[in-house]
């Protein structure tokens, strides 16, 4: 969240922190505001595969001798208020934070108790989870006009739909599956809930998502960038690192995340990453179909593999040999761990034909029982797979095809690989502007004759 | 900004100068710079691809460039920005610091970081909608009916709701094509031409053998068919796919509709057909001679469980053309038959696959004498089944 720090959105009091001094007893909804204490930082934590996003926020209190009360509020934005927690940066045995309530009739409001031993100021941490706020990776991809190498610039882009503008802050995005039992919005929507559900919900919410969140504040911190104000000249840097099972992009300096608004920042792009283009032809993916890839793998051979590479829509296009570019494929990709392969589906280029024919087939072997009846036989068909390549290179193609029943090859002109009970693929080069056959001769036995 | 929108009506591109943040680059417009080159790239089956550049002044340390649309559909993650003139990581480079969305309008804001006030080419490229394009062909061939000239042509239709001045229209066939394209606006260009074509002309016929069309003969079609290699003046590119019309040229010099139909995508190499018409000079009748079963199984009940088919198939074809003619007759056959006899003298025939035979049957032009009958040329086909169970 931010607190009250713009002019906009101090009048449409989304968020308010205000420190009330020497309240006694419950407190009054007429109690005045005494200080607004300035905010030190603040931090979000980007989750993707949810929309969850960790607020943290840290300000310097004075107190006085005694009970203060601290104060927050919020209203147009989506906060868990079971998850609202507040911490002293430096735990201090002068100032303890006794107790949170959620006054009756007061929607969207925390109150913390601390005792301060003495009248001095402290630094407050405020974390909270918020909805709103999530991020996507894309990605343009642009090969050369030979399609052997391919420039990759990807982008993450920052949508803040919360309801809350947040300024100058440390952002950090997730990569990985995160567990929730409830979502924050739902939650968020809800407000606070009877006290035995709300104690289980944190219970659950903390082991799923809190501990593995301080993970990543611990590690983030450690390398958080120096001094924002130093860094506006140069496209932001994106610190990755692993964490756990999840993998913690930070961008360097601090970033203005207005409402409303989406922002993208580029990642510096990858030159040259060499790829294979190669085809394939598997009826139950692609239908009839051959489809064409650019493949290469997520490691330093393809100058990539220092991190994994969210999923993300991939823009794809080549150098069209004139100047400009030629648009192949919008194609979405999955999340590619270190040393993964990209396989980026460019779809169909009608350059790559592929007709199946059988030849010839028999009816043999038939076996009778002791009535006479045909109680099995043998269904034999030469087959053949023709692969013609218009293109002007030598193409490598997977083929598969998929057979049912107790079936075997009696021969075969190329080798082949036996996926699974019914699944046999071939991979194979055409030469350009050239074809290949493939033929076998397929056995299915039927009735008795079959086996499994 | 305002203003400039709506003078663009389309598409605005507008440069900012060192403004403190993209809400104030949107409301500070400082120069709206014209574009340089527009390129309308079309090779893609159905996605437009549009690139434009134009030069721009930057401050030095940090710009806006605020980039709008209206009217239009843009795929906003489509976008991308070059910096042309300055491009790289080095000092000297310009560089793309980042991107802002604002809410709920289709514009998006570049900052952009120049390390000295200077004039940058940048090119703007994105996916927009609304451009519809479709390619067709004429086919005009020589009274031999031997060659033709092709003629390839590209239809753009611009319902993008932008108009392209002089923008270049680039796909695969041609030289880019400099054209003003407003919106609304439905353009045909020829993309390509080949005089001396060489084509052939084929009579065909799939025989229905359950249509029992009897004395009145199966359908024959007219078809051209022409092959996408160099030996007949194609071969440079795949043929997309096109309604293609196809004239003949007349004694006279003039030319007459043959008829139409669709050519299908036609890779380099491929050989692509066009059905046109019924033929009504060359007769050909199908008669099932015999289908007879042989080598019947029995059961202990005297049921029959298995047996082999024999099938024997009588084509008559009369030629009431002045010309030699080449029929090829296409006949289904169940996968497991066995090809037994078939005539021979003028016939060449081709298993093309289990289910599938190719006769291709020469006739000799009818007499010369118009007293004379037309023969009937008669041509047999035998075909054995094993193993049909019952």
């Amino acid at each position: 969240m931010k607190f009250a720090r713009s002019r906009r959105h101090w009048t449409a009091a989304a968020a308010a922190l205000a420190l009330l001094l020497a309240a006694p007893v419950a407190l009054q909804a007429k109690i005045d505001l005494v200080t607004l204490p300035a905010r030190d930082e603040t931090q979000v934590t980007i989750y993707k595969s949810e929309d969850l996003t960790l607020v943290r926020e840290t300000r310097s209190l004075t107190f006085d001798e005694g009970k203060n009360e601290i104060q927050f509020s919020w209203a147009n934005t989506l906060i868990d208020p079971t998850s609202l927690q507040i911490r002293l940066v430096k735990p201090s045995p002068d100032f303890r934070i006794l107790d949170a309530h959620y006054p009756a009739n007061t929607a969207n409001t925390i109150v913390w108790t601390i005792e301060a031993a003495r009248e001095g100021q402290a630094q407050v941490e405020i974390t909270c989870f918020a909805s709103g706020l999530t991020w996507q990776a894309d990605y343009k991809a642009i090969a050369n006009a030979d399609e052997t190498y391919l420039r990759l610039e990807p982008n993450f882009t920052i949508f803040n739909r919360s309801g809350e503008s947040f300024e100058n802050a440390r952002t950090r995005l997730v990569v990985g599956e995160i567990n929730l039992t409830e979502a924050v919005a739902d939650l968020a929507r809800r407000g606070i809930i009877p006290v035995e559900k709300a104690a289980e919900t944190r219970r659950q919410l903390g082991r799923a998502v809190m501990e593995r969140s301080d993970m990543v504040m611990f590690d983030a911190m450690s390398m958080a960038p120096a001094a924002a104000g130093a860094f506006l000249a140069e496209a932001k840097e994106i610190v990755k690192a692993a964490v756990s099972e999840y993998y913690l992009y930070s961008i360097a300096g601090t970033e203005d995340l207005e409402d409303g608004w989406g922002k993208q920042l580029p990642d510096p792009r990858i030159d040259e990453i060499p790829i294979d283009v190669s085809y394939e032809f598997d009826p139950a993916k692609y239908g009839d179909r051959v489809v064409k890839f650019y493949k290469f793998k997520n490691n330093s051979e393809h100058k990539l593999g220092e991190q994994p590479m969210p999923e993300g829509v991939f823009y794809v296009a080549s150098d069209d040999g004139k100047g400009g570019t030629r648009f192949q494929s919008r194609t979405q990709h999955k999340y590619v761990p270190i040393g993964e392969d990209y396989e980026l589906n460019l779809g169909s280029d009608g350059l790559v034909l592929v007709e199946l024919r059988t030849m010839r087939a028999e009816r043999r072997d038939l076996d009778f029982d002791s009535a006479g009846d045909v109680r099995g036989w043998i269904d034999l068909a030469d087959r053949e797979i023709e692969i013609r390549n218009s293109t002007t290179r030598t193409i490598p193609i997977k083929v598969r095809q998929y057979f049912q029943g107790d079936w075997s090859f009696d021969k075969a002109n190329t080798t082949y690989k036996r996926v699974d009970q019914s699944t046999i693929e071939w991979e194979i080069d055409v030469p350009p502007l050239d074809k290949t056959t493939l033929s076998f001769t397929l056995l299915t036995r039927q009735g008795s004759r079959a086996s499994r | 900004m305002n203003t400039v929108r709506t003078l663009a009506a389309a598409l605005a591109l507008a440069s900012a100068l060192a403004v403190p943040n993209a809400a104030a680059a949107r409301t500070k417009l400082v120069t709206l710079p014209g574009r340089a080159t527009l390129v309308v790239n079309l090779q893609h089956p159905n996605q437009s691809l549009i690139y434009e550049e134009r030069d721009i002044t930057l401050q030095r340390g940090t710009n806006h460039i605020d980039f709008s649309w209206q009217g239009v559909s843009i795929d906003k993650d489509s976008i991308r920005l070059e910096l042309l003139s300055h491009p790289g990581d080095g000092p000297e480079a310009s560089k793309i610091i980042n991107v802002a969305f604002p809410p709920n309008e289709p514009a998006l804001t570049w900052q952009i970081f120049s390390p000295e006030a200077r004039t940058e080419r940048i090119r703007v490229s994105y996916l927009l909608s609304g451009i519809g394009r479709q390619f067709s062909y004429e086919l005009t061939v020589d009274t031999a009916e031997r060659t033709a000239r092709f003629q390839q042509y590209f239809q753009l239709s611009n319902s993008s709701g932008e108009n392209f001045d002089r923008a270049a229209f680039r796909i695969a066939q041609t030289d880019d094509l400099v054209r003003t394209v407003q919106s609304g606006e439905t353009r045909r260009f020829l993309a390509f031409e080949k005089a001396d074509m060489p084509v052939r002309k084929l009579y065909i016929t799939r025989p229905d053998p359950y249509a029992n069309r009897g004395e009145e003969g199966e359908i024959i079609s007219m078809v051209y068919e022409l092959r996408n290699d160099e030996a007949h003046g194609l071969g440079a590119f795949k043929l997309d796919a096109g309604k293609t019309r196809v004239f003949g040229a007349t004694p006279d010099g003039d030319t007459i509709f043959l008829g139409e139909n669709w050519l299908p995508q036609t890779a380099t190499a491929e050989e692509a057909q066009l059905p046109l018409g019924t033929v009504k000079d060359v007769v050909l009748k199908r008669r099932t001679m015999d289908d007879r079963r042989e080598n019947e199984r029995f059961n202990i009940h005297r049921r029959l469980v298995a047996y082999d088919r024999v099938v024997h198939v009588r084509y008559e074809i009369e030629n009431f053309k002045d010309a030699e003619s080449v029929v090829r007759v296409i006949e289904s056959l169940p996968a497991e038959a066995e090809i037994g006899e078939v005539s021979t003298g003028g016939v060449t025939t081709k298993r093309k696959s289990a289910e599938e035979m190719h006769l291709d049957i020469t006739l000799p032009p009818r007499p010369a004498d118009a007293t004379q009958d037309v023969p009937v040329r008669e041509v047999n086909v035998v075909y054995r089944v094993r193993n049909v169970l019952n």
